[in-house]
């Protein structure tokens, strides 16, 4: 399958004239499609090297991560190339130069020296970057870290659980009455969370006064109300239908109905500007009658919406306290936090400071993708490019395209792009409207859709004219350079949907069924479908599979579509929640419940004792470890999808194990969050316009041209005193019906944001048009059979019809309009070369697998000995917490560790009987804690030192009688005449005790040598635990036993004796033991 | 006199050269005496592979061994020379430099901290001390206080940054006073002064084992015992002018030192798990000529580790990742944290974790606590919407029992800490006394892998409340319990508990480990830059230029040990493989380590095309797996429904329940499913509705129902919602109940007017809540009657005309009138709930009774009765087509289910409703609706 994005094979060829511009110190370009983007990013970026810049002193961003490895990979690639091979070096002479091979070499050496240098970032990591650095200028936590979604949709919650409980309960009550405007909605939470989610970016955006632009319009007193009414409810009216109208107004008045009072009868008419009523002309005594009312009504609308717009900004602005100070307590912060705080920061005007930190100059900047770039974004990075633009030797560079721009919604403003030539000192422009990637069909498509007079050839966009004329009247024509491409450009209808089908589903299914067929007849060739919502890419990715192709959701999608996952998370469920008996009933009925021994007949106690031993090894093993476990028996259940998705759902269990609760239900929450991709890019690819970006498709089919232009009504209309500045008006956006009554400047605001998304609309079009390569399949609904007149709809298809057939009907299963040749692929190149031969999609016959395979393990060979220390084995194998916490324990190692001090000070109690106090102070001075009573325990060591027992164990005449160490008679015989003793202190042992590696200290070892040769060995272990009678005694002695024999195996391993020849002693240093 | 320098080679790998070494130089016939000798090495598990190295040694020469000592380069500098003060630990370092800085005027502290953290708040200062106190430690290991930075910033060109390390340096010596005051000493300091004043000694030979980079303090204080030392330097001696006179790396040697890497080593591979998969190919290709545990997986990115893991276990090898695991994944440390929680907040949502963790469930099992708890638990929040607990519990007292019982005993096991004041010893006794009640008596086994892990946390746990209980008096913050379990959280936080020894295993080492490990093959994952190797290019104080100016560790030197490290991996594995990725486990591009480039300028040419190309080229065999090959079609179904006893009543509203879905009728009123947990923020329509119907109810019964005024039957209303939210709700529900019930309040204002109103029309509210006794309804199919069971809301008299009506409340947000509710064009009844109550009251003998709703919708204006308007003939319809309905339960007719709106249905898991291939039970009947595209 060739590969989705541009290959090098088709290298852009630019005239010379474009060569010099790459050399431009300040250079914006404006690139559209196709026109070879990343090759000028590359051009510049090499030609910024070879003129000998330092490569840390060039920054690069773009947009996403994928786009910032493949502008690195493209640098490297280009260079490397021309290393080898004279047309690619030849090429990047042309474009990049010049420069020839040596240097293309000592280039490409110098960067792969360099490569933590390399600065090419997404515009994100590189302000995370700045902000760590910072951290403490900007008022951050040192430690703060970037929040995931799952984690700050539970900060959200809780944020909203606090402006509801917090101090200003009573006020947030009183707000919500003002947002509901009276109605009494029974969500609280819902609703509020549904404003932040609308509402916040804008609240975060913008100053208080913004949100309070809507000047408050004078209405009429309670009284004068009153008055105004009787007065028109006296009238006099022409006929019964006008008393009847009138009496229906006045009762709306008389209730405060305003919205009912304007909508009917003659206050409908009389406020549209009609002066009739049912063809009977409104008397002038009647309209004055009603202007006071209806002025009232007027401002009654406009104060209201005026409080809403307030309250809102109220609302959130107590929840931004909130959600801050929980941000703050959990030190976490979203990428447009860390974006905002250094836009807000004065710090940034710093540069060479803020360089300083990043270790880098940053002299050169290269902007991908500048149309997104958002008002903060620009912020932040303008000082930056205003040092480049001006220092002499600094350089800017950006290319974009303002037919691109299609992330408004998440606050790019595309028009900073056109405003940077400006802005900037000295930048000069340039522009591409060549592609190196379309075929002459497709351009051609392309220049006959944004055509001059598109809006007055549809002559029904009512509002979206304007921007739509405006769009298109920057539209370049654009060009090919594969003018040797084949391709096919149609524009055909779908057949009409049956009664109880929605045509939207009917087009996309047609749609499917075409790609069928193109995957049939032109197997070679990629396909991208392009949609517009998502709920379209689930609808096409089912009808796809149903018909036999092999296609996968670009981004993934998230793993419910599968019966299996669902079965596993049901499980969760009933982990999290015994009493669920839907959730106990479908994981009973599976094969799961088989696997986990759940059957439909368990009552609650089974369940119990089955959710518990799951619940506890979540938790003991980790999400990933279990969920392999339980996932394993359902593998032989499943085909391949389903093993893969249950795979998948592996994978996001081991991700979600490092931040796991104690609640199965997050994990839950997780999966059904989480969009997993696929492993592999099928031949065909099924996505939406936003994520199609920077791709390109041998075959693009659009089935969803259907959609209106400007989407739903956005939350609320903003407005900007020009393009590139802060937003200054907020307003919620009001009812069709209310907008006339507003202040000019609020309704410029709503006409602002309408323009802003017809225009973002237009650049959908261009985006999906423009990823197509060879063929462009445009498929749309046909007109109703039953629609008596063709109404143009105000939606893509609409636009596309008055490009190319008019406003006429169009008939079911139609071909519109054709451009090229619809056997493109069989044939030759344009220019008689034949077609580069793509590889076929590839065989079934799988090659035989390969197996692990080991040899036996020998312990010998490669370690893997269990670490083990004899003290370990204290009370034998088992051991208890209690007797790791105890509190008693720890004075009692205390006294324990100075007094082993001591005793190791010893060599034999016979020779140096006389311990001097200020040594033993010494050594206790290093053991002991601050607190502890050194007097007493001296005194308690001299008492001890002074009792028989003691005495013996450490005196050498302890070693006279032999019989305890088993020797032969020979060895024996000898050690009678020349035995010598030696005596070794806290001596460190080691040995290889089966599989386990035993180390530890032995407290007192006594060798017994002849000839300097050992033959046998005490070990003498002292204990200090405080001994309260003989039977405790000796249950101490048996804890210790096993500790004691360890000790005397190695030793014995060490000295190289048999093991009979060692003995061990326990010494108890008590008081008076 | 300096340190001797000997040169291993690079015939064996490291360690086994060591052996020799000491055999040669310290053996005799009989004996090898290293008991005066100090092994110095990089990390634990090379001193127990040497040590197990020379035990094998031993053993085969027959030789006595007398160990040596083996000391870690961090415990090196204190064997040698005695500490005249005792040691701060690392959390008194951090508290001393946070009242450092508290202790400075905030002035002073503008170019450092130009804003504050409120000073009442320890948990956002401790990540400043701790900042603080790195820097201090870096610093000073080689032998540099802050001063030192601001007079080599001084000649750094760009440095702009002397006002603000002046800053710092006057922080730094109110730190060094803090510790003095208390006599401690951090150790760097007692270094500096063990050097400054010649203090370092040692009867020991000290033997420098794989320590190619060494801080200035060390070198400082190796010199000193110069005579002593041996640096075992693991290369050939024709290397020896890449090492410096301590045996260390000469960091410019290195930066282009050729490596000559074969092509074949180097594997690309794109995302993280094509790593894996690489990984067990590679393994695969060794076709059984080694032990596993001859095998190690090298990991500079440490979390590739479960990916391999289950790669591997896939492909039927076991692994074992040496790090282990995170302490926060024991139950110790989640019974300390959620008991934290709980007693910080007191929240139910903090005491549902609580009530999971399951040591603190087996805990309450064995006190006898009876189970149940849990759906008790759900149960209550969801009723009563309770933020916290309060001391009086809601609702009837067997709702609860078994949840009062548990909560009764968690409070008393919690007591102690809960009521533990300063001093922190009291706390951190109760926090010990809770740890040894919940695992106190359980007899644990080490070699036992869960044993293991609560034992070593139990362990860790214990030494870290030391460390805090430690701290002098005057450094502590002031905390609350919970704030004290905060920060023995935070100070455990990270701390890895090593695994199991597991000799059939595959091992996985981070990076820093592999130069000195020795077995044959060798796989390393990650060659990519910022792992192998790693490097700093910004930082918030020390940027690589001011660390080259200060000769602190930097790129150069990072280069250079890696450069080393795989040198020696080159040198000395019989299989070394290296993987490189594109794309990181998180999605990031990374650039291949620039390591695989230092090679002729051909090489790296070709070496580059292949590494940046962003497409993968290269076609594998597949890996045979010890997984089930797929089936051809999946067998996981939307269960048939069974043969049930056969129903005999049935409620009037179930009968939409039929209409909408036969299939979920049967889970829901034949088997009586329901769905639980607890995740209400707020009342949801039911809990909404409900509360209005109990309210409207007493009214009905009231006396208040003759009224004819709207401001009293407000009073009553108003009265009779606070009574009842009292009950439901007590005082410490969710906060936005409050605003719910404000609502609702708002809505029966509106019903109150509407009622005056229909009141002074002549209706009065005969009957409230009334139902049939049973077979008092009986609805007649077939000639055979089924039960029906229904509670009417309220069935109105016209004394004026005698009319009679049937009324059902309806509180949904949007008023819908019966006929929409009951009828719908396409698919014709689809509620049948007023027409029967023509049945159900037919005991009232009420002739020609009007059917309707009052609805109290959110528009207020709208709330009042909706009649609905059916002839007799509708009617007519409605009764033929509940026949219909009856008929079929009779049948057991539950087969298959219809699609329903998935948002609010509890049954869709089961009937698959997102499912793409959905099948069903017993049947090919498989064919569903594609999801809907909706209208855009
Ligand atoms: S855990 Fe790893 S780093 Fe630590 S001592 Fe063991 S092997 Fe070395």
């Amino acid at each position: 399958m060739k590969a989705a994005k541009q290959s090098s094979r088709s290298l852009p060829m630019q005239g010379k004239a474009k060569v010099s511009m790459i050399a431009t110190k300040n250079l914006l370009i404006r690139a559209s499609a196709g026109t070879g983007k990343t090759f000028q990013l590359s051009n510049r970026f090499i030609r910024q090297l070879a003129g000998g810049v330092p490569v840390d002193e060039i920054l690069a961003t773009t947009f996403t991560r994928k786009a910032a490895g493949e502008i690195l990979d493209r640098v490297m690639l280009r260079l490397a190339e021309a290393c080898v091979d004279d047309n690619k070096l030849r090429q990047l002479d042309e474009h990049a130069g010049p420069l020839d091979r040596d240097q293309a070499r000592r280039l490409l050496v110098g960067l792969t020296r360099q490569l933590h240098r390399l600065r090419i970032h997404t515009l994100d990591s590189f302000f995370g970057q700045i902000a760590r650095t910072h951290a403490l200028e900007l008022g951050l936590s040192p430690a703060w870290t970037i929040i995931d979604e799952l984690d700050d949709a539970r900060l959200r919650a809780r944020a909203i659980e606090a402006v509801l409980g917090g101090e200003s309960k009573a006020e947030v009550h009183r707000l919500m009455q003002l947002i509901n405007a009276g109605a009494a909605d029974r969500s609280v939470s819902e609703r509020i969370s549904g404003q932040v989610s609308g509402l916040y970016d804008v609240f975060q955006e913008t100053s208080h006064a913004a949100w309070q632009q809507i000047p408050r319009a004078a209405s009429l007193s309670e009284t004068a109300v009153r008055a105004a009414i009787e007065l028109l409810q006296a009238a006099e009216m022409p006929n019964g239908r006008f008393s009847t109208a009138r009496d229906e107004n006045c009762a709306a008045a008389l209730t405060d109905d305003w919205d009912t009072f304007l909508s009917k009868g003659l206050a409908a008419k009389i406020s549209g500007g009609e002066t009739t009523y049912y063809r009977v002309e409104i008397p002038d005594s009647v309209m004055s009658l009603y202007q006071p009312l209806l002025q009232h009504a007027k401002s009654h609308f406009v104060n209201q919406l005026a409080e809403q717009t307030e309250a809102t900004w109220q609302l959130l602005a107590t929840f931004d306290a909130e959600y801050r100070r929980l941000k703050t307590e959990q030190r976490a912060l979203r990428f447009d936090d860390v974006t905002r705080t250094l836009a807000e920061s004065a710090r940034l005007e710093q540069t060479a400071a803020v360089s300083y930190r990043l270790d880098a100059s940053l002299g050169h900047l290269l902007l991908d993708e500048f149309q997104d770039t958002s008002l903060a974004q620009w912020q932040v990075v303008r000082p930056f490019a205003d040092r480049v633009a001006r220092e002499d030797q600094g350089t800017f560079f950006c290319v974009g395209d303002t037919k691109q721009a299609i992330y408004g919604w998440r606050g790019g403003v595309a028009e900073i792009f056109d405003a940077v030539a400006k802005e900037l000192e000295n930048v000069q422009t340039d522009h591409l409207e060549q592609s190196f990637r379309s075929s002459a069909a497709v351009i051609q498509a392309v220049n006959e859709t944004f055509v001059s007079d598109l809006a007055a050839r549809h002559g029904r966009l009512g509002a979206a004219a304007e921007p739509c004329a405006e769009w298109v009247a920057a539209f370049p024509q654009h060009s090919t350079a594969r003018r040797e491409l084949t391709g096919y450009v149609v524009l055909e209808t779908s057949p009409e949907a049956g009664p109880d089908e929605g045509q939207l589903n009917a087009t996309l299914d047609y749609a499917a069924a075409r790609v069928k067929q193109l995957r049939e007849e032109a197997p070679a060739f990629n396909i991208g479908v392009l949609v517009r919502r998502n709920e379209a890419v689930r609808r096409l990715i089912y009808q796809l599979q149903r018909l036999g192709v092999d296609a996968s959701e670009e981004g993934g999608g998230t793993l419910t579509d599968s019966a299996a996952v669902q079965l596993v998370l049901s499980l969760m469920r009933l982990i999290d929640h015994p009493g669920d008996t839907v959730a106990g009933y479908h994981v009973a009925h599976s094969p799961l419940g088989a696997s986990i021994g759940l059957s439909p007949e368990d009552g609650p106690g089974r369940v119990h004792a089955i959710v518990n031993h799951w619940r506890r090894r979540l938790q003991q093993f980790g999400y990933g470890r279990v969920m392999g476990e339980l996932v394993e028996p359902l593998l032989a259940h499943a085909n391949r999808r389903e093993q893969l998705r249950l795979r998948q759902l592996t994978d996001l269990a081991y991700q979600y194990a490092a931040d796991a609760t104690l609640r199965c239900d997050d994990f839950v929450a997780y999966v059904e969050l989480q969009r997993v991709a696929e492993a592999t890019e099928a031949p065909v690819r099924v996505m939406t316009v936003h994520q199609a970006k920077g791709l390109q498709f041998d075959i693009v089919v659009l089935p969803e041209l259907a959609v209106s232009l400007g989407g739903q009504n956005p939350s609320c209309a903003v407005g900007r005193p020009s393009p590139t500045s802060a937003i200054d008006r907020v307003c919620l956006y009001p009812k069709q019906a209310v907008q006339p009554f507003l202040p000019e400047e609020i309704q410029s605001a709503i006409a602002e944001t309408e323009a802003r998304r017809i225009k973002e609309a237009m650049c959908l079009l261009y985006v999906q048009m423009t990823r197509a390569v060879h063929a462009l399949h445009m498929i749309i609904p046909p007109t109703k059979k039953d629609q008596k007149t063709e109404s143009m709809p105000c939606k893509f298809h609409g636009l596309l019809r008055a490009a190319y057939v008019g406003t006429e009907r169009v008939a079911e299963n139609t071909v519109l309009k054709e451009i090229g040749d619809p056997r493109w692929f069989e044939q030759p190149y344009l220019d008689g070369r034949a077609q580069p031969k793509h590889p076929e999609p590839e065989a079934h016959a799988a090659p035989e697998p390969m197996t692990l395979a080991f040899q036996d393990h020998d312990a010998s060979s490669h370690g893997g000995r269990q670490p083990f220390s004899p003290s370990q084995l204290e009370g034998g194998a088992k051991q208890r917490v209690a007797d790791l916490l105890t509190a008693d324990n720890r004075v009692a190692m205390n006294r324990g560790t100075v007094m082993h001090a001591w005793f190791e000070q010893i060599t034999w109690l016979d020779d140096d009987a006389v311990l001097d106090e200020s040594l033993l102070r010494k050594v206790a001075a290093q053991g002991a804690d601050a607190g502890t009573d050194v007097d007493a325990l001296i005194k308690e060591f001299r008492a001890m030192l002074s009792s028989a027992e003691v005495r013996s164990a450490l005196s050498r005449s302890a070693y006279s009688d032999l019989d305890r160490f088993r020797l032969t008679a020979a060895v024996r015989k000898q050690a009678e005449s020349s035995l010598e003793l030696v005596v070794e202190q806290e001596t460190s042992i080691a040995a290889i005790d089966g599989e386990t590696l035993l180390t530890g200290m032995i407290d007192r070892l006594v060798i017994l040598q002849v000839a300097a040769r050992p033959i046998a060995a005490e070990v003498i272990d002292f204990k200090t635990d405080r001994i309260a009678d003989a039977a405790y005694l000796a249950s101490k002695a048996k804890h210790y036993q096993p500790q004691l024999d360890a000790y005397r195996r190695a030793t014995a391993k060490m000295l190289r004796i048999a093991p009979r020849h060692v003995t061990g002693k326990l010494l108890f240093v008590n008081n008076g033991n | 006199m300096s340190i001797t320098r000997h040169f291993l080679g690079f015939d064996t790998p490291a360690l086994a050269a060591v052996v020799d070494y000491l055999v040669d130089r310290f053996a005799d016939r009989e004996s090898l005496d290293l008991s005066r000798s100090m092994l110095v090495l990089p990390g634990g598990r090379a001193a127990r592979r040497l040590l197990e190295l020379l035990l094998e040694r031993a053993d085969r020469d027959n030789l006595r061994l007398k160990p040596p000592t083996t000391v870690m380069l961090a415990g090196l500098p204190e064997r040698l020379y005695e500490p005249q003060r005792p040691f701060a630990s690392d959390l008194t370092q951090r508290l001393a430099w946070v009242q450092a800085l508290q202790q400075m005027d905030p002035t002073e502290l503008k170019e450092v901290l130009p804003q504050l953290p409120p000073s009442s708040d320890p948990a956002r200062w401790l990540p400043l001390g701790e900042m603080l106190s790195r820097l201090h430690v870096e610093l000073a290991a080689d032998g540099l206080d802050f001063d030192d930075v601001v007079q080599s910033g001084e000649s750094l060109a760009g440095f702009e940054e002397v006002a603000r390390w002046q800053a710092l340096r006057a922080v730094q010596r109110k730190y060094l006073a803090i510790l003095d005051d208390l006599q401690i000493w951090d150790k760097q300091t007692a270094r500096l002064v063990a050097i400054e004043r010649k203090e370092c000694a040692t009867d020991n030979d000290v033997l420098l084992i794989g320590m190619v980079d060494l801080n200035r303090t060390v070198r400082l204080m190796l010199d000193q015992v110069a005579d002593h030392v041996t640096a075992l330097i693991h290369a050939p001696v024709e290397l020896a002018d890449r090492f410096d006179p301590h045996g260390c790396l000469l960091p410019d040697a290195w930066q282009d030192s050729p490596l000559a890497i074969d092509e074949n080593r180097i594997r690309l591979a794109f995302r993280a798990s094509d790593q894996a998969e690489a990984a067990v190919r590679t393994v695969a290709e060794y076709e059984g000529r080694f032990a596993a545990s001859e095998v190690v997986i090298g990991l500079p990115n440490e979390s590739l580790a479960p990916l391999l893991a289950r790669k591997f276990d896939e492909c039927g090898a076991r692994t074992r990742w040496v790090a282990g695991r995170a302490i926060e994944q024991t139950g110790p440390y989640q019974v300390l944290s959620a008991v934290g929680d709980w007693l910080a907040s007191n929240r139910l949502e903090d005491l549902a974790a609580v009530l999971r963790q399951a040591d603190l469930y087996d805990w309450l099992l064995a006190q006898g606590v009876e189970e149940g708890w849990l759906e008790e638990l759900d149960d209550y929040r969801c009723e009563h919407l309770q933020a916290r607990l309060s001391n009086h519990w809601l609702g009837s007292e067997r709702n609860t029992a078994r949840l009062r019982a548990a909560v009764a005993r968690l409070q008393q096991l919690l007591a102690p800490v809960a009521d533990a004041a300063d001093p922190l010893e009291a706390i951190a006794a109760a926090v010990r006394k809770l740890l040894v009640e919940v695992y106190g008596e359980r007899e644990l086994s080490r070699l036992v892998e869960a044993d293991h892990y609560l034992l070593a946390a139990c362990r860790k746990i214990d030494s870290t409340i030391d460390d805090i209980v430690k701290v002098d008096p005057t450094l502590r913050p002031t905390l609350s319990p919970p704030q004290f379990v905060r920060l023995l959280l935070e100070e455990l936080s990270g701390e890895m508990i090593a695994s199991l020894v597991d000799p059939a295993a595959i091992e996985m080492l981070g990076w820093l480990e592999l130069p000195l490990d020795d077995k044959p093959a060798l796989v390393v994952t990650s060659m990519n830059e910022g792992f192998v190797p790693k490097s700093v290019n910004a930082d918030p104080f020390l940027p690589n230029r001011l660390r080259q100016a200060l000769k602190l560790d930097d790129n150069q030197r990072r280069l250079a040990r890696d450069a080393y490290a795989l040198q020696v991996l080159l040198a000395t594995r019989e299989e070394l493989t290296l993987i490189v990725g594109k794309v990181n486990a998180d999605g990031d591009a990374v650039a291949p380590s620039r390591l695989l480039f230092h090679e002729t300028a051909d090489v790296v040419a070709r070496r580059a095309m292949r590494l940046f190309q962003d497409q993968p080229t290269e076609k594998f065999r597949p890996l045979a797996t010890r997984l089930p090959p797929p089936q051809a079609a999946p067998s996981f179904y939307v269960p048939l429904p069974r043969p049930q006893a056969a129903v005999e009543s049935l409620a009037v509203t179930a009968f939409r329940t039929y209409l909408a879905c036969p299939y979920r009728f049967y889970l829901a009123h034949v088997l009586r499913l329901a769905a639980s947990g607890d995740e209400a923020a707020e009342m949801d329509g039911g809990a909404f509705g409900s509360l209005l119907h109990d309210v409207l109810a007493k009214f009905g019964a009231s006396d208040a129902k003759h009224l004819e005024d709207a401001r009293p039957i407000e009073e009553f209303l108003e009265a009779e919602l606070a009574q009842q939210a009292k009950q439901k709700f007590g005082k410490h529900h969710l906060p936005s109940v409050e605003v719910q019930l404000a609502q609702l309040r708002a809505r029966l204002f509106a019903f109150a007017r509407w009622q005056a109103d229909w009141a002074r029309q002549g209706w009065r509210i005969q009957y409230t809540e009334w139902k049939p006794q049973p077979s008092e309804a009986p609805f007649d199919v077939d000639g055979r009657a089924i039960d029906l069971r229904g509670r009417v809301d309220r069935i109105d008299f016209n004394e004026a005309n005698g009319e009679w009506m049937i009324f059902d409340y309806k509180s949904g947000n949007n008023a819908v009138t019966p006929a929409k509710a009951h009828f719908s064009k396409s698919q014709g009844w689809i509620d049948l709930q007023l027409p029967l109550y023509r049945y159900v009251v037919q005991s009232l003998e009420i002739e020609r009774p009007q059917l309707g709703y009052i609805v109290l919708p959110r528009a207020l204006a709208d709330v009042g009765a909706l009649p609905a308007e059916w002839s007799a003939e509708e009617l007519e319809d409605a009764d033929a087509s509940a026949a219909n309905v009856v008929r079929q339960i009779r049948a057991a007719a539950f087969w298959p289910p219809k699609d329903v709106n998935a948002m609010f249905d509890d049954f869709a898991a089961i009937c698959q409703t997102t499912v793409y291939d959905r099948r069903y039970e017993g049947g090919e009947a498989i064919e569903s609706l594609a999801p809907d595209a909706g209208e855009g």
